[in-house]
């Protein structure tokens, strides 16, 4: 089967180069040095705001003012280039020289008149599947049952919390159910769920106040797992440190849940701050190895600022991506919908492809089908400690047999 | 000296009884809550101070506090 990529463009050269001269390298300097190459004058222009005048873009070669940076144009010749920028490199007055490259604006998807950015980038709109005749199991703070977009649909429900009924008295359960197995909303069409069809089976383990116990979570997977549920997913955890291995119950119930046909995904975690460079492990339960983790990426299909990374071996590492910024979905009435980010909302795109994928066939339960959804994902350009295999995907229109 | 909430895992695949595992951690100060015995795990409240008395037990594999889960605010600022 063929896979969607999202790498970068390769580099497109315009035929020019940039060259950049040491600090002390006067400008008069710069000036003969590249008319010595070029043969013909260089001119000189201030590098203020606004584009440089058209004989800038005639000119063979020029010098930018006060920033020590000289451009040669294409049309001296590729050959010619060459030879001047060989020349430039055994040039102890010049720190560097390269072809001038071609930028481009980043491909970002955004939501349009008929699907969020969530449901494209990871195949769901194009793809044939819905998720019909699968269980897919949303463990979080319930769901809000009267909800018009839920009308009519599958919905098995039991709530661990102590005098707490199903009912989402907080919203994130409401809003992951919606993305995972919601459809479309119902005033204007508009689709935000990715396993549309899906039965969905809603295990509230957090309370109304968004806090849960550990028992409660546990117990709702076990639970989950002897519903028979194809797809568990689990858009919460909590903290670890580096160095810090998984909690040994959380991988026995992962492992049972494979052996026994059941897929359980959880969000990775939004710990990190990258933009100061920091890197959180992958929390709890996401770092135990037979549970799949699950990192953020946003509309450029670049890693979340927030999102976890594979700091900690031995499960602790990032398997697969889902969109997890300004997702549109669910939240109990009066409001209806509202978007958020987080891993909490990456998670349940994956676990909602993964619906797609156990209806395309029926043997990729468990093992079989955690193996496909890695396969399947679409390679990006960061590197498998943040996202792992990549961008989850939909089985195509054609797919079915793999 | 504080009153913890605890999850006493034990070993069920290697044939460890639930029962006889309450009644002795009973009798070490542990209140037990809840039976997990598919799971092989035992909840319940106790002084932390008897955190290792219960770890020594026959059959016992790992005593440590019961994590909890806590979402953030629900808010487009806050990742969730």
């Amino acid at each position: 089967m063929s896979k969607t990529t999202f790498e970068m463009q390769p580099p497109h050269e315009t035929g020019g180069s940039i060259v950049l001269f040491k600090p002390d390298v006067d400008l008069s300097t710069q000036q003969s040095i590249l008319a010595s190459l070029s043969g013909a004058d260089v001119q000189t222009f201030a590098s203020r705001a606004g584009r440089l005048p058209e004989s800038a873009d005639e000119a063979p070669a020029i010098v930018l003012e006060n920033v020590n940076i000289g451009f040669i144009s294409a049309q001296v010749g590729a050959a010619q280039s060459e030879s001047i920028r060989a020349n430039l490199m055994d040039d102890d007055r010049v720190l560097s020289v390269r072809p001038e490259l071609y930028l481009f604006a980043l491909k970002t998807i955004q939501d349009d008149d008929q699907k969020t950015w969530g449901v494209d980038a990871v195949g769901a709109w194009a793809s044939r599947y819905t998720g019909a005749g699968i269980k897919v199991a949303v463990l979080d703070t319930g769901l809000d049952l009267q909800h018009p977009d839920f009308a009519d649909r599958t919905i098995v429900s039991e709530s661990f919390v102590t005098g707490e009924d199903v009912q989402d008295g907080q919203g994130h359960g409401t809003h992951c159910a919606g993305t995972a197995v919601g459809g479309r909303t119902s005033d204007r069409d508009f689709r935000y769920g990715v396993a549309s069809d899906a039965d969905l089976y809603v295990g509230k383990v957090l309370a109304n106040s968004g806090s849960g116990r550990e028992r409660d979570v546990l117990i709702g997977m076990a639970w989950a797992i002897e519903q028979g549920c194809e797809v568990i997913s689990m858009s919460l955890g909590s903290d670890v440190r580096e160095g810090d291995t998984y909690s040994p119950e959380y991988e026995a119930l992962g492992r049972q849940a494979l052996d026994r046909g059941s897929l359980i995904i959880a969000a990775a975690g939004n710990s990190s701050s990258r933009r100061l460079g920091f890197v959180a492990p992958v929390g709890s339960p996401a770092n135990a190895p037979s549970i799949m983790a699950v990192a953020a990426v946003d509309e450029a299909l670049s890693v979340a600022d927030f999102s976890s990374g594979g700091i900690n071996p031995d499960g602790g590492e990032v398997n697969v991506a889902g969109p997890g910024v300004d997702v549109f979905s669910s939240v109990p009435a009066p409001r209806l919908y509202r978007s958020l980010s987080g891993t909490s909302m990456a998670c349940p795109h994956v676990a909602g492809v993964a619906a797609h994928w156990a209806e395309s066939d029926q043997n990729l339960r468990g093992q079989a089908l955690w193996d496909k959804i890695i396969e399947t994902a679409a390679p990006v350009s960061e590197d498998a400690r943040d996202l792992g295999a990549g961008l989850v995907q939909s089985p195509p229109a054609a797919a079915g047999v793999a | 000296m504080a009153q913890i909430s605890v999850k006493v895992v034990f070993d069920a695949k290697g044939g460890a009884d639930a029962e006889t595992i309450c009644e002795k951690a009973s009798e070490h100060g542990l209140t037990v809550e809840q039976v997990q015995r598919a799971m092989g795990v035992i909840f319940g409240q106790c002084d932390d101070s008897v955190v290792d008395q219960l770890e020594a037990l026959d059959g016992v594999l790992r005593v440590s506090p019961e994590g909890t889960f806590q979402l953030p605010p629900l808010s487009p600022d806050k990742p969730q």
